[in-house]
């Protein structure tokens, strides 16, 4: 089974571990490849980031994928952050916590996942609406191991309890779900079977489990692949090389 | 634009229920002593995984120190847990207590009526 964390920072953002350091750790645990979604700092530091990928890309045998994840303050800056990064990089998150970025996230197509929707917060971030809108957009919700690592005792039991509701809401709405780390340093890093066991205490059934760690982080790749390289035109519309048979 | 998310419709709510409990001392107790009391309690005897499945919510703005009557939101699959978690509270800051649960009810409103002693338009129509 190839098994992607999708959420984790490199020291060229907020993290505090270098990408070979990462993507080292990540191989010795099992992953197929790793995406670094470090903050969207414009298109310098992503030229960086890519130079570094470049680099250590030779070192290991995992995948080492191009992501960002957008910290937006205000919904305008969110759109304005989107049209800049989604044709640069695979994978797009947006770092959620505020409803208001939560729901204008899950309302775009452009986004693929939403990290931490309850982030700081007492209630689960999310309501119906957003819910609806993120299954009809096709962007996942997800599973953040950090906000658990980091919480003790109360804390921790209220982040447990508004992920197991986003994970019963997710379900019964038909919203995918990914599990990742959320690393900010190796040192947060996880096995991903340690994920499936998180995705499977808080309420999914274990064969659910692993697809949040292991399908749909692979799907996502996929298809974002595939729009890049211009293969697809629309949802359902894709160019077929010639000599290959149609799907 | 809102900034807290709306209700669930009915069947995506979680169904829930409201201990309310009363605080047997003879001296006043704080509020947030109280909320701290029943959080431990909870942590200590259901474990962090256990309080979170509870979905356990001490309401705020219901416990006074005159009456020491307050109220428990939980899960109702969890009634019994979080029971059993007051009864092992023994102590709220330095004085030592029992907690006596009055009750159980499906809405805060009910709960009101039934245990804290207030009444409805209806029951002065009476």
């Amino acid at each position: 089974m190839k098994f992607i964390d999708l959420d984790i920072q490199s020291n060229l953002s907020t993290g505090k571990s270098s990408v070979e350091e990462i993507a080292k750790l990540a191989e010795k645990l099992g992953f197929s490849g790793i995406a670094i979604c470090d903050v969207w700092q414009g298109h310098e530091r992503l030229k960086q980031l890519k130079e570094k990928i470049a680099e250590v890309q030779k070192l290991v045998k995992i995948e080492i994928i191009i992501g960002a994840k957008i910290e937006a303050k205000t919904v305008p800056e969110l759109k304005r952050a989107l049209e800049q990064v989604r044709e640069s990089v695979v994978v797009v998150c947006v770092a959620g916590g505020s409803y208001e970025i939560n729901r204008a996230a899950c309302e775009d197509s452009r986004v693929d996942f939403l990290a931490h929707p309850a982030l700081g917060r007492r209630d689960n971030g999310l309501d119906e609406v957003c819910l609806n809108a993120a299954s009809k957009n096709n962007i996942a919700i997800e599973l953040n191991f950090r906000e658990v690592l980091l919480n003790y005792r109360k804390g921790r039991a209220i982040v447990l309890s508004n992920l197991s509701t986003n994970v019963r809401l997710c379900q019964q709405l038909g919203v995918k779900m990914v599990a990742s780390s959320g690393a900010n340093s190796v040192l947060e890093m996880r096995d991903p079977r340690e994920l499936v066991s998180l995705a499977n205490v808080i309420g999914m059934e274990l064969q659910d489990s692993f697809t949040t760690v292991s399908d749909i982080p692979n799907a996502i790749v996929e298809s974002n692949r595939k729009k890049l390289e211009g293969k697809t035109i629309a949802p359902g519309i894709e160019i077929i090389d010639k000599g290959e048979k149609s799907v | 634009m809102f900034d807290r998310p709306q209700h669930l419709s009915p069947n995506l709510r979680e169904k829930r229920r409201y201990v309310a409990f009363k605080i047997n001392c003879n001296k006043p107790l704080q509020e947030m002593d109280v909320n701290n009391a029943i959080w431990n309690s909870a942590l200590n005897f259901l474990g962090d995984l256990g309080a979170a499945k509870a979905s356990l919510f001490v309401l705020k703005g219901i416990y006074t120190p005159e009456n020491k009557i307050g109220m428990v939101r939980c899960s109702h699959t969890a009634v019994e847990h979080v029971r059993t978690a007051l009864a092992l509270v023994t102590r709220v800051g330095e004085e030592p207590v029992i907690i006596e649960v009055l009750g159980i009810s499906g809405t805060i409103k009910a709960a009101k009526r039934k245990y804290l002693g207030e009444r409805i338009l209806s029951s002065f129509e009476k």
